[in-house]
């Protein structure tokens, strides 16, 4: 998939390319016209908006037509995944429609690069899912609900590998719902980590090399951390980030790049 | 009182509350933090609406079942938009 951005007046300048990012907007039928207000302004401030998930509230497809419209009218390119709350009344497929016919990219397991004034900018998604981490995690093994969890884990992390091995990009950046990393549920409770995300995914990115990963779910969890490889992890649940989105830019070269509010650059 | 109430009966009565906001169709919220402390039920955390602030003590009234008052102190959050350009533009 591609797609090409000329990037909004004002916005870019040669040499960054600036990702408003964030997840768990849970949107429902008591919530309309509240996201269309929270990102009235997001097409002045950044290239690209990617969405981590949990969308809706319930995961009713009704909830996800709402999302789509108010999304849908965001001025530059939506990129999004689904979260485990699209899942809970099994009409993700419906959700997903609705989204990409406001014209919202929708990835699992696959990629889109996007042209942003001359920068190809890589994204690749999956939700992906729990499992937890290296050295207090499960394994397939025992019984076939056990083995189901993990394998679902493995499957959905190998499908981003492959997704993300296979952008011909200048930045690559990788988004899932579940956390590729414990460095960001710090605040969570401990014995839920394996709820929260696994490291296969955080594997998935690294082998990749990726610029940055970007993910939701953790709502008490944090910011900011690094995968084993040290590709920077950002978890921008909005109860995380107490904003209606973040704003992170990415140099193309490797300019130092200054911080704005809000906002924060990851050199290349 | 029942035979959990006589082996540990606050951790339980959290559990069930945890449970039904996650569970209940009204609610479906995971991440509202639910403690009991002087005797009482507390629910801690943010929710999207105040619709949802409410459904989210209905629930939990329900699941405690009068066993102890339930003090709702969650708050309605609201999200803005990121102040100022960022400093590159």
């Amino acid at each position: 998939m591609r797609r090409d951005v000329r990037g909004a007046d004002g916005v870019g300048r040669d040499g960054v390319v600036r990702i408003a990012a964030v997840a768990d907007v849970h949107v429902g039928r008591d919530m309309s016209g509240a996201l269309r207000a929270s990102f009235a302004h997001v097409a002045e401030r950044a290239d690209v908006l990617l969405v981590a998930g949990d969308l809706t509230q319930h995961g009713f497809a009704d909830e996800g037509l709402v999302v789509a419209r108010e999304l849908g009218e965001v001025e530059i390119p939506v990129v999004a995944i689904l979260g485990n709350h699209e899942y809970h009344q099994s009409e993700q497929e419906a959700i997903t429609r609705h989204l990409r016919d406001a014209g919202i990219t929708v990835l699992e397991g696959d990629g889109i690069v996007i042209d942003v004034r001359g920068t190809r900018l890589g994204v690749a998604g999956v939700k992906g899912f729990g499992g937890g981490f290296a050295g207090a995690c499960g394994t397939e093994f025992g019984e076939d609900e056990m083995k189901a969890f993990i394998r679902h884990s493995r499957t959905r992390a190998e499908l981003l590998k492959q997704a993300l091995l296979s952008l011909e990009c200048d930045i690559k950046l990788a988004m899932t719902h579940y956390a590729p990393t414990k460095g960001t549920l710090a605040g969570e409770r401990p014995e839920i980590y394996p709820f929260l995300g696994s490291y296969f995914l955080g594997e998935a990115i690294d082998v990749a090399r990726c610029r940055l990963a970007i993910h939701g779910h953790a709502h008490l969890g944090t910011e900011r951390a690094v995968t084993p490889g040290g590709v920077p992890v950002r978890n921008v649940a909005r109860p995380v980030i107490k904003l209606a989105y973040k704003i992170y830019s990415l140099a193309t070269s490797e300019d130092q790049v200054h911080e704005g509010p809000h906002s924060e650059s990851l050199a290349s | 009182m029942t035979d959990t109430d006589l082996i540990e009966p606050h951790k339980y009565l959290v559990g069930r509350v945890r449970q039904a906001l996650a569970e209940d169709l009204r609610t479906n919220q995971l991440d509202i933090q639910v403690y009991v402390t002087s005797g009482k039920l507390y629910l801690i955390g943010q929710v999207g609406c105040h619709s949802r602030r409410g459904a989210a003590e209905q629930v939990a009234c329900e699941a405690v079942q009068d066993q102890l008052p339930v003090v709702n102190e969650l708050c309605v959050e609201t999200y803005e938009e990121p102040t100022g350009l960022d400093e590159t533009a």
